[in-house]
Order: C-alpha cells, then sequence, then structure tokens
C-alpha cells in the first residue's frame, strides 16, 4: 500500500473527504482486507487517544499565555536617543568649530617654527669664506653654553 | 533656492576661516625685520682700566664666556642694536678698527661680515632662529695690542 493510499485511508477515518472520495474509499476497504485492516488501527488509534489523554489543567489562563505572545509580537519602539538634548550643545558648538580651528591652525603654523629645536647652527656650517690669505680661522660651538665662536688669527 | 540662517552662519564661518588663514600664511612666509644686539668685548684677565671706557658686561654673558674661554675678566667696550631689514646690507662700526655688515640671506639664515681696518676679515652665516633661541655668536681673536688679551664680537638676539 503507498503512503497516498494509506494519508487517504487516514483522511477517510477522521472524516476529511468529499462525499464522493467518502464513498470510493468505503467501497475500496470493503474489498481490500490490508485496507480494512489499517482503518480498523486507525479507528483504534482515535478511540484511545480521544479517551486516554489526560486532561492538565495549567495555573494561568489562556488570556494570560496570550498575553505574553501578543507582546513578544507587538513591535516595540527603539531606543532613539534624544536628538533634541544632543543637539542642545552641539548646534552652536559646531558653528564655533570652523573659526576655531582656523585659529588654532593659525597659531600652529605662526608659533611651530620657533619651537623647533636648534639644529641649524649644527647642520649649516657658519663659515663660508676667508679672503685674506694672512688670516687663519676655527670655528667651533660649545653646546654647553649655546655658542657658536669663530676666532680669528692674524699671522 | 534660500539658505537658511544657519547655513549662511556656517558659510561665513568657513570664508572667514579661509580669509585667516590666507592671512596668517604670507605674514608667516614673509622675512621679518631682524633685529640684533652687538657688543664689542675685552677679554683679560688683568682688572678693569680706571679710564672708564669699559663697562662690566652681563653676568650671565660673563660667565658663559668664562667657561668657554680662558679669560676671566671681559668687558664692554661697545654695544649697538642693529635693525636688519632683509634686503638691505646693514652696516655697524663697532671701533674704528672692526665692523660688521649684516645681511639676511633667508628665513633662516643671516650672514655676518667682519671688517678688520677696513678690510674683509671673515664671512659667516649664523641660524636665525638658533639666534632667537639664546644662541651667541661669536667672532673673536688675539689682541694685538695687548699680549695675551683677546677681543670678542658677541651677536645676538635682543632679550624681548
Amino acid at each position: 500500500m503507498t503512503e497516498d493510499a494509506r494519508l487517504k485511508l487516514q483522511a477517510w477515518v477522521d472524516g476529511e473527504l468529499s462525499a464522493a472520495d467518502a464513498r470510493e474509499v468505503a467501497r475500496w476497504v470493503e474489498r481490500d482486507p490490508e485496507a480494512a485492516a489499517l482503518v480498523g488501527q486507525l479507528r483504534a488509534l482515535r478511540h484511545w487517544l480521544a479517551a486516554g489523554e489526560p486532561a492538565r489543567a495549567v495555573p494561568e489562563s489562556r488570556e494570560f499565555y496570550w498575553a505574553q505572545i501578543a507582546r513578544q509580537l507587538t513591535p516595540r519602539p527603539l531606543a532613539v536617543p534624544d536628538r533634541a538634548a544632543w543637539t542642545g550643545w552641539w548646534r552652536p558648538a559646531r558653528a564655533w568649530l570652523i573659526p576655531v580651528a582656523a585659529v588654532l591652525v593659525g597659531l600652529l603654523v605662526w608659533w611651530a617654527p620657533s619651537r623647533l629645536p636648534a639644529q641649524n647652527a649644527a647642520v649649516r656650517p657658519p663659515e663660508i669664506e676667508t679672503p685674506p690669505t694672512e688670516l687663519g680661522t676655527f670655528t667651533f660651538r660649545s653646546e654647553a653654553e649655546q655658542m657658536t665662536v669663530v676666532w680669528v688669527n692674524s699671522y | 533656492m534660500h539658505s537658511s540662517p544657519s547655513s549662511l552662519s556656517r558659510h561665513l564661518w568657513g570664508w572667514l576661516a579661509a580669509v585667516v588663514l590666507l592671512w596668517v600664511a604670507p605674514v608667516q612666509g614673509r622675512t621679518m625685520e631682524v633685529k640684533l644686539h652687538c657688543q664689542l668685548i675685552w677679554g683679560t684677565n688683568d682688572p678693569k682700566p680706571a679710564d672708564g671706557q669699559c663697562v662690566d658686561v652681563d653676568p650671565a654673558l660673563r660667565t658663559r664666556l668664562a667657561r668657554v674661554f680662558k679669560w676671566q675678566n671681559y668687558y664692554q667696550v661697545k654695544a649697538v642694536d642693529v635693525t636688519v631689514v632683509p634686503g638691505t646690507d646693514r652696516r655697524v662700526r663697532l671701533s674704528p678698527k672692526c665692523e660688521l655688515e649684516f645681511k639676511v640671506v633667508d628665513d633662516f639664515t643671516l650672514q655676518i661680515k667682519l671688517f678688520g681696518e677696513g678690510q674683509l676679515a671673515k664671512t659667516v652665516r649664523q641660524s636665525l632662529q638658533a639666534l632667537r633661541q639664546g644662541e651667541l655668536a661669536v667672532l673673536a681673536g688675539d689682541s694685538k695690542e695687548k699680549f695675551g688679551d683677546a677681543w670678542f664680537v658677541v651677536i645676538s638676539s635682543p632679550k624681548p
């Protein structure tokens, strides 16, 4: 017996078939002992399920359960930050952002070069020429005293 | 389309910032005039002469010089404050025999020419940035008038 045939017998036992289909299945059950045996089992199962299932009483009412389900199904509003409070201080601050940044950049451009370490004295050789041949010079720098000395010797 | 007042204000600030930047950048890039303090100093271990032509140098400068050189006494013969305008040479006479000529080469470099008895004796270049931060440019030599003594030309950035 196929699965479809078994399902059709189940539907007949449950009374879910149309009148025409029900008459056809009834004739089939009268002719086929295997079908009749399955119908007998299905009817016995149906009887015992109906008679043997114990009644369970739940402490909460039906309305209580449904209220919880309904609460879960109902879309909750998202937690939106208080935009008014956020923009309350940001809007005037934003208006000052550009000028303050411009002033800071200006001060940085003006101030930063003078604060760079004084490496130029060492990097740039201070001595470039000694025209008279009767003069000799030598240069030295005292790092501790921040002093560049060109000593001129006359021979 | 009309702009809202806040949008206008924002644009106004943007233009203001641009103007500030355009104003600041050329000022920074422009070579400024350079102020210098020049001193002709006599270094010796002898006491100060009583003729009154010399004065004691600033104690801080004396200490710095004495730490580098062998002399303990430093007397100022002459001091001159000089303002050097970029693009021009500035000549200064410290004594009948000693002259200096300054030139601002660029934003960072000062050129100093030392003339002895009218003749160019030495050309040096000094970092302006270092001068502004307290560096001393010293030109010096043995004294021809008195054996064992020395002369010093100390060039510094004047204290504010």
